[in-house]
């Protein structure tokens, strides 16, 4: 068979060959350079489809001329070396000779095209395994340094064969764009838009939705709309929203900004209602997107159902750790009360608060909670709460629901009744009159229990 | 897009600053603020009036004291629950307060009661 494609992973072995270090860089929980290179290189040459071959097969070294010049040998049209280097900040690279063919040129352009979604971008450096005189004249050389085991997040990635499906898959594109002639592997088509129509934009996307960890996200149940056609319909997003979305979505399931905690049944449950609430709901999304965006803090939600002594959910507090204690960062959520929770307004109670915006409060608390410089427990939490009753009430408008929220406060019933109610007022905020109030009823949860956590009803009024 | 960023901006919310006397403790709701504010309420006198309008010395409030659970005074009870610390919040201890009038009582945005830590 015909080969098309080197591909050269780097390092490999224990001792030096050459030039050639045998490890490479080594992440913060181990992972070694040379096994990652390797084991891309085999992913990729699998994507390939025997077009390709490595210059290491196995754990051994190889010097960097015998590297350089393998491409040569094989008559191979394209030479990627790979790399996954330890720097603190390293982003995708691809590396071009500073003497660099046109032809190489054109395989680092047309390879950091699919890496786009990896932050890639082409680089020159006099690098040897790179040197020109090393490489035929038609071929094209380059060399993709993933980077990544400089931080523990990249290395998780890279540790994740998923991700590294998702590398390879690129890296194909990317390679087989060259040698069609420098076109884009997906094309630059204008984007499809409609109902779960896969309108991934230029390029590349199929390999980075492959990289997002989806979980339980349904793609097909967003509206996907045009620009300029979404205003003022909080159910319709652009295809640009929907892809930050579910990079939302996969930074919440590899714990970044939001880590969920709990039974994988209560997690799943959770992943859910999200989703659904997503769905209908801008500033739902906007807040995931929002409170996972930042991998500087990252809150925990405790996601149970029925914990003990949780009425809707619990700010600074860890109901699955044992024993439960107040925990800075941690926001415990009981999915048994949020399901009580309508999720949309009935006829006669148009402005019911929602499963929405009580989701939307408590990941904002949360958020604001482990962000807040508020050094008093009680004002922080004051604030936070303050900041989720905005954020709440930002729904209610989206919504155009009648009244808005100050916030609920929790009544205790009569000693000995075992009950107790979270009372809400909905005021018109031009009048400052109530336009309704809801009453939520706790009981037990269970006869052996006498402690009223578990909502049971609400009651409208009027 | 936090509202409140300094424990300053907070404190502005008070109504009234005052030292007070602690009368009785009331009952603990069980469990903490989060979507619903949680209060522990504490009958005290005014015994001395540092800001604001609308309370004199003298004065017997029912004052709502928020339960938080990251809160140093807020200790799991012997029934499991959490409430307020009992070897702090006690009948005749002293507190400073910052507080709202919340329609139907008088709110603590917090409380300092370090001299009871004392």
């Amino acid at each position: 068979m015909h080969i098309s494609t080197v591909i050269d992973p780097a390092h490999g072995g224990a001792a030096r060959a050459g030039r050639s270090t045998p490890y490479g860089a080594r992440g913060v929980t181990g992972l070694i350079e040379k096994d990652v290179t390797l084991d891309l290189a085999r992913r990729l040459a699998t994507q390939l489809s025997g077009e390709a071959r490595l210059t290491r097969d196995t754990d051994v070294n190889v010097s960097l001329g015998e590297r350089a010049t393998a491409a040569r040998r094989f008559g191979a049209r394209a030479f990627v070396s790979l790399h996954a280097g330890g720097g603190e900040t390293a982003g995708t690279e691809v590396w071009i000779h500073t003497r660099s063919s046109p032809r190489s040129s054109a395989l680092a352009h047309a390879m950091a095209r699919e890496l786009a979604r990896f932050g890639a971008r082409v680089r020159r450096g006099d690098l040897a395994v790179l040197h020109p005189s090393a490489h035929a004249d038609d071929e094209g050389a380059c060399l993709v340094e993933l980077g990544g085991l400089g931080h523990a997040d990249g290395e998780r990635r890279l540790r994740d064969p998923r991700h590294l499906d998702a590398l390879a898959c690129a890296l194909a594109s990317g390679v087989r764009g060259f040698l069609r002639g420098g076109a884009p592997a997906y094309g630059r088509g204008a984007p499809a838009y409609g109902r779960g129509a896969p309108a991934y934009g230029r390029g590349a996307p199929a390999a980075y939705a492959l990289a997002l960890d989806l979980t339980d996200f349904v793609e097909s149940a967003f509206y996907v709309y045009p620009p300029g056609q979404t205003a003022g319909y909080p159910a319709r997003l652009t295809q640009a929203e929907l892809d930050s979305v579910k990079e939302a979505w996969d930074r919440m399931m590899r714990g970044i900004g939001i880590a969920l905690d709990g039974a994988a049944s209560a997690k799943q449950a959770f992943r859910r209602m999200l989703l659904d609430c997503m769905v209908t709901s801008k500033v739902m999304r906007d807040t995931l997107v929002s409170v996972t965006r930042d991998d500087g803090h990252t809150v925990t939600l405790d996601i149970a159902t029925s914990p003990p002594d949780v009425m809707v959910d619990r700010f600074e507090f860890a109901a699955n750790q044992s024993p439960p204690a107040a925990m800075l960062g941690h926001q415990t959520i009981d999915m048994h009360d949020l399901n009580v929770v309508p999720r949309v307004s009935t006829t006669a109670h148009f402005g019911m608060i929602h499963q929405t915006e009580v989701l939307i409060h408590g990941l904002v608390e949360a958020a604001e909670g482990i962000r807040s410089t508020i050094v008093d427990p009680v004002l922080r939490f004051r604030a936070c709460h303050a900041t989720a009753v905005a954020e709440e009430n930002r729904y209610r408008a989206e919504e155009q629901m009648q009244g808005m929220t100050a916030g609920a406060v929790i009544v205790p019933g009569p000693a000995g009744s075992n009950t107790a109610t979270i009372v809400i007022h909905l005021v018109d905020p031009a009048t400052g009159n109530d336009v309704s109030v809801e009453t939520w009823h706790f009981s037990p949860a269970g006869a052996s229990s006498t402690i009223p956590d578990d909502l049971v009803s609400i009651d409208y009024a009027p | 897009m936090a509202i409140y960023s300094t424990d300053a901006e907070v404190l502005a919310l008070a109504q009234v600053e005052f030292n007070g006397r602690i009368l009785e403790v009331g009952e603990t709701p069980g469990t903490t603020s989060g979507y619903a504010m949680a209060y522990q309420d504490v009958s005290a006198e005014v015994t001395e009036l540092r800001a604001g309008s609308g309370l004199q010395v003298g004065d017997v409030v029912q004052l709502g004291v928020p339960l938080v659970a990251s809160s140093p005074w807020v200790v799991p009870q012997p029934d499991g629950r959490f409430g307020l610390d009992a070897a702090v919040f006690h009948p005749d201890a002293s507190f400073h307060a910052w507080a709202l009038w919340e329609g139907d009582r008088w709110a603590a945005l917090t409380v300092d009661i370090e001299a009871a830590y004392s």
